[in-house]
């Protein structure tokens, strides 16, 4: 599989460690639920096309209230290496 | 939280990968690797008495050259024969046989292991992929209905 390159960066000031978690269930048929925490704003759809490119198709997505928070400058990027 | 989904797999690998995640899954399901083979092998003498039926992987594909083509892994388990090879569509196939047996017991082995398969798969890149990206496996487990759950966390700075 092509590998891609997922990459944060937070910019709090420098000083704050910003935690950035996946808690994932893969079911016993492969099916995968997904939760993505200490994702904020536009991050939050990044992280979905991460998983998307990962695994396969989303089947449902739901983003929670930390989506509509403002990005604190982290930024993700997804790239296909060639 | 910032996002939760839920994700159907979609199984794209080449034949080694493939092979490794068979393995896993037949092991775990208390099979025995029997044999790996290229080609068409000897033609075998169609029982009467042994049902077989044909069963593929949704949502896959094995990717290969020339040299991937017409390999087969055989796997068995209780009397019940499971070979995965690449059908000509490029699909990963399972034919699950067995003398004796009826044939929805041996479609309910042969979803089952193909299930595995899948979910060992889906494991091996999440956590090639996440680690690819510094995310670190911090909690891992298995429950009584075989689902696998991890946690990976990131500390961004």
């Amino acid at each position: 599989m092509p590998g891609r390159r997922f990459t944060s960066k937070s910019g709090i000031g420098g000083h704050d460690m910003a935690q950035y978690e996946f808690e994932i269930t893969i079911d016993a048929d492969g099916q995968v639920q997904a939760q993505a925490k200490g994702f904020k704003g536009k991050a939050c759809h990044d992280t979905v096309r991460l998983l998307e490119q990962i695994v396969g198709g989303v089947k449902e997505k739901q983003y929670t209230a930390e989506h509509y928070e403002p990005d604190e400058d982290v930024r993700f990027q997804i790239e296909q290496k060639t | 939280m910032g996002a939760v989904c839920i994700l159907v797999p979609v199984v794209i690998l080449a034949w080694p990968a493939l092979s490794a995640a068979v393995v896993a899954a037949a092991i775990s399901l208390g099979y025995t690797v029997a044999k790996e083979e290229v080609g068409q092998g000897e033609r075998r003498k169609v029982d009467k008495a042994i049902t077989q039926v044909s069963l593929e992987i949704p949502n896959s594909e094995v990717v290969t050259g020339h040299l991937g083509l017409d390999r087969r892994l055989t796997v068995t388990r209780e009397g019940i024969t499971v070979v995965f090879s690449r059908d000509a569509r490029g699909k990963a196939a399972l034919c699950v046989s067995g003398q004796g047996r009826r044939e929805e017991e041996l479609r309910s082995a042969g979803t089952e292991l193909s299930q595995r398969v899948v979910q060992k798969y889906v494991y091996q890149r999440l956590v090639d992929e996440m680690q690819a990206r510094e995310f670190n496996i911090v909690e891992e487990s298995t429950d009584a209905r075989q689902a696998i759950h991890i946690k990976v966390r990131h500390w961004g700075s």
